[in-house]
């Protein structure tokens, strides 16, 4: 039995999904490898080889790997996927986009964004939006899966894997990269980002939702989200609306302003990591569901918030 | 519930009436929310951005009753007046209003295909397939008689005011016309007038197609409506209007033919109505299972949830009757004129008080004008009595289910 | 050139599906279906690319159960040529799917598959990836924007952090994100057009593929409700918390 992780990186760096990604495999069960593929990559592959509970690192060091193109990649994965039963990767959108491509090439079903293994061999995956979990069990020789990041922890960092060198040998000349557009330093895109302040219809007025809620979503680095009632009132756009007709949340950190906490409100946020409820009626069911309530008018709470985030930045 | 599909509809009319849910889903519900105060301009024509009958043109539903011919729908003609229910209903869910502008090109579309000659045909359907704010109007109802001409009064005294005579190459009208629908808009018009005054109104009654650049025809004034207010209701007057003869739609016995589109409009109507019903109760579900009160949310307060309940029950049962009486239509059965009068009168009441349950369990809310609720109230209130009132619409079952008795003159006993 | 997208009849994404209280499946008694938004945007594409002269012929795809023949419809009313349902009455997995799709596109020949990024329903994120994977073809996926050039497309794909742009040689698999398109209502006279339009049906075994399912579903249930945290008095113990105790600031 054996695992082999599909590292998420930038080549000089390693992202924190793989040491999440480890420590979901290390559930899966024997050895832990991490496939470092890239171009001028040694550095990612020095920092998984930290990763506690990894045995060894695998590096393909390749110009035909740089930018982590789906076809090389997958072929090299294929080539390399005889000595294990188990292929994984962070649910990253480059392994959403590489591992399926893997799967079929070995004729297997792919288990997608895992955030639960059995004792049994069984995954659990959420499906419907997260509305349901779905556990299975898959009859193929072997597995290969995704791994929602934000369902296990990061792996510790004091170990000293070995580092081995693999090549790629047969790369089908398909794609080719032509650049690359990263968010600039404006507000993250609700999706992808780690904290939200949302905003509900307390917030009265759109005015309020820029005087209010933005200096502490920008303080954040957060992004700003808002309940539908905020959105039908005409405070933001649609595009910022969280909930079961908006967009589906899971950040670190949610802070819900003002919002009572509907039913459809909920079914956007409840998966976030830490849910914060300000609100000042101390029945809003919003408190239900919040790790931390704080009955409040949000008029004054935020700008304190406010000054606390820039006292401790200053510091 | 309260959507629910009974597996009658064919593939067609389950996707039109998608596509007409996610327009006003998109596009409709949101400006009315974002722009309640629009309702309330003074200027009639600052009311409903162009942009919304441009939406409306995208998924087409401004020409329905437009032979494809002319570039416009063959719907199934078995289940076309079914059809336009389903259409007319999710149209008013987003505003009813809105739906009074575009229903009445389809009604109107109808008279014109129906019983227009082939030239007139020829150079209006193009028009209006053209010009995505080309509006047609029908021109009935006089300061002096509506909806009551059609009791047993059809005696020279109680025909309509407006008359036409001929001239020549031209028929010349004189008159007035008042709580026309588009009337403030529209580009076309429908006008009935008297060309007998000797006989009954059902004997002595023509009707013209009337372009609105007529000389001797003033649009007077928008009326201000308590609902429905995105449809500019207007007031027309005629000052020896000339039409060239051609533009004689039917002669003589224009209210009887008329009945293609009464029908159609009834159960029209009804469904409007029925779609500002679904409004209140979606609006009202959600608010109810959202909004906290004495700290659990509203709805699990048991008064509330058995108003919601009887919401749904109105809303079911005049969905119910709506269906069997536009099957009627479809297939022409003899009973159809009183099931179309049941629906629409039905409808009325019953959305009446789905419409005030809504407004009751909204509390304070239900009385602010930005929260949208007052306005399903008013727009529910007008259908009480547009097309028809309520006591006329049952006076009209009853002479159609008693012709020898109720349907005679209100006089004495022979 | 010529275009398949293959599209799913899901669950309407405005309903909130619950797990059957037996844990043996998704409630869908008399939940409403409609095509999987993703590939909704995929239709949309193909058909922009039709009004453009790029393509000559839109095929649309399904594998479904009878009813999808309305997802078939709607993207003919959309502007799709031709339709083509492959009946299965059991939910397929993207495997199968793209052994499917594959044996379509061996017959039909087409210079490019569209589909969606994902289904709504089973957030599997699969089936485009593996067909180009099947087919030996280049992939796009999570396109936003697709211009096409010189046998060949330019891409630009929504990865986490912003965006990425890749050529890929035709015939090559492309699944759209939310951005690519907006999906155009199917207009009423365009529903009764498409009543016209030809649907043809098959089944798996007239490709000659097996999709018995290789996961085996043990049960599906809800995620447990959350429970409800701590109150704190004042903003000061809100951000200590927020830093110290759960590490989030």
């Amino acid at each position: 039995m054996s695992v082999l992780i599909l590292a998420d990186h930038q080549d000089e760096r390693l992202d924190e999904a793989t040491a999440k990604a480890v420590s979901a495999a290390g559930q899966v069960g024997g050895d832990v490898h991490v496939l470092i593929a890239g171009q001028n990559c040694r550095p990612a592959a020095e920092a998984a080889a930290r990763i506690d509970g990894v045995a060894k690192v695998l590096i393909a060091d390749d110009p035909r790997l740089a930018n982590r193109l789906a076809e090389p990649v997958a072929a090299l994965m294929v080539e390399l996927a005889g000595g294990y039963d188990t292929l994984a990767a962070p649910a990253s959108t480059s392994a959403k986009n590489i591992m399926p491509r893997v799967a079929a090439l070995l004729d297997v079903m792919q288990i997608s964004e895992v955030v639960g293994i059995g004792a049994d061999g069984s995954f659990q995956r959420p499906i419907y939006a997260g509305n349901i979990l779905q556990t299975v069990t898959s009859a193929d020789p072997k597995r290969v899966m995704t791994i929602r990041t934000s369902a296990f922890p990061a792996a510790g960092a004091g170990n000293a894997a070995p580092i081995e060198t693999v090549t790629l040998t047969d790369s089908p000349d398909l794609s080719g990269f032509i650049g690359s557009e990263l968010s600039a330093s404006e507000r993250p895109e609700l999706g992808g980002a780690k904290i939200i302040v949302s905003g509900g219809r307390a917030l009265a007025s759109a005015e309020n939702f820029q005087t209010v809620i933005a200096p502490v979503a920008d303080a954040l680095g957060a992004a700003i989200g808002a309940s539908r009632a905020a959105v039908d009132a005409g405070y933001v756009s649609n595009d910022l609306q969280v909930g079961q007709t908006g967009k589906i949340v899971a950040p670190e950190l949610y802070i819900a302003c003002g919002i009572s906490g509907a039913i459809q409100h909920l079914a956007g946020m409840k998966d976030s990591r830490i849910i914060v409820a300000i609100n000042k009626d101390p029945e809003a069911p919003i408190f239900q569901v919040a790790d931390y309530g704080l009955v409040a008018d949000l008029f004054e709470a935020l700008p304190e918030f406010r000054a606390e985030i820039d006292a401790k930045a200053t510091a | 519930m309260i959507y629910a599909d009974d597996g009658s509809l064919s593939e067609e009319q389950r996707l039109m009436r998608e596509s007409c849910r996610s327009y006003i889903n998109d596009v409709v519900t949101p400006f009315i929310r974002t722009n309640w105060q629009r309702e309330w301009d003074m200027t009639p024509g600052e009311r409903l951005s162009p942009e919304i009958l441009q939406g409306a043109e995208e998924i087409g539903v401004r020409t329905l009753g437009v032979p494809e011919e002319f570039g416009g729908i063959d719907l199934e003609r078995e289940t076309e007046v079914r059809t336009f229910a389903l259409i007319s209903e999710e149209i008013a869910r987003g505003d009813s209003g809105l739906a009074d502008k575009l229903v009445q090109n389809w009604k109107v579309s109808i008279l014109l295909r129906e019983f227009a000659p082939k030239h007139l045909q020829e150079k209006w359907f193009p028009k209006l397939l053209e010009d995505p704010q080309f509006l047609l109007a029908h021109c009935l109802t006089e300061p002096r008689g509506a909806s009551d001409r059609w009791l047993p009064y059809n005696v020279p005294e109680a025909s309509m005011n407006t008359r036409a005579v001929l001239d020549g190459d031209h028929w010349v009208i004189n008159g007035r016309k008042q709580f026309i629908s588009n009337g403030y808009d529209a580009s076309l018009y429908v006008v009935y007038a008297n060309t007998n005054p000797k006989v009954g109104m059902l004997q002595g009654t023509s009707n013209f197609l009337v372009p609105r650049d007529t000389p001797g025809f003033t649009v007077t004034k928008c009326n201000e409506t308590m609902g429905c207010r995105f449809m500019n209701n207007g007031e027309l007057v005629f000052e020896d209007c000339r039409i060239p003869a051609d533009h004689l739609l039917v002669k003589d016995a224009a209210m009887g033919s008329a009945g293609q589109y009464f029908r159609a409009g009834k159960i029209i109507q009804a469904a409007k109505n029925l779609g500002v019903g679904v409004a209140c109760f979606e609006r009202t579900a959600d608010y109810v299972q959202n909004y906290v009160q004495g700290g659990r949310i509203l709805i699990k307060h048991q008064a509330v949830a058995i108003r919601l309940a009887d919401m749904a029950t109105r809303i079911e049962a005049v969905r119910a009757l709506i269906e069997r009486a536009s099957k009627a239509v479809d297939e022409a059965h003899p009973d159809a004129d009183i099931l179309c009068n049941m629906a629409k009168v039905y409808a009325s009441e019953e959305i009446m008080k789905v419409a005030t349950h809504a407004l009751e369990l909204h509390g304070g809310n239900g009385a602010m004008l930005e929260f949208g609720i007052e306005k399903l109230f008013r727009d529910a209130a007008i259908f009480l009595h547009m097309d028809a009132t309520v006591d006329v619409s049952n006076m009209k079952i009853i002479k159609n289910m008693f012709p020898k008795t109720a349907g005679k003159y209100a006089g004495p006993e022979e | 050139m010529k275009i398949i997208v293959a599209a799913k009849m899901v669950t309407d994404p405005n309903i909130k599906v619950r797990a059957l209280s037996d844990g043996s499946g998704p409630d869908l008694a008399s939940v409403k279906m409609a095509m999987n938004p993703f590939d909704e945007i995929a239709v949309e594409e193909a058909v922009r690319l039709k009004e453009a002269g790029i393509a000559t012929e839109v095929v649309v795809v399904s594998i479904g159960p009878a009813k999808a023949t309305e997802t078939l419809r709607t993207a003919l009313a959309m502007g799709a040529d031709r339709g083509l349902l492959i009946r299965a009455d059991q939910p397929v997995e993207p495997l199968a799917v793209a052994k499917l799709l594959k044996a379509v596109v061996a017959k039909e020949s087409p210079d490019l598959v569209l589909t969606g990024k994902q289904a709504i329903d089973d957030d599997s994120n699969q089936t485009g990836q593996m067909l180009a994977a099947l087919l030996g073809w280049g992939q796009a996926t999570f396109a936003s924007k697709v211009t096409v050039a010189d046998g060949a497309l330019q891409v630009t794909r929504e990865v986490d952090g912003g965006l990425q742009t890749i050529s890929v040689r035709l015939p090559a698999v492309v699944t759209a994100d939310l951005r690519l398109k907006e999906p155009r209502y199917a207009s009423l006279p365009n529903i009764m057009k498409a009543k016209k339009k030809p649907i043809t049906e098959k089944t798996p075994e007239d490709y000659a593929v097996n999709v018995a399912p290789r996961l085996t579903v043990i049960r599906v249930e809800e995620p447990p409700a959350r429970q409800a945290g701590i109150k704190v008095a004042t903003v000061q113990e809100l951000f200590q918390r927020l830093h110290s105790e759960a590490g989030v600031l």
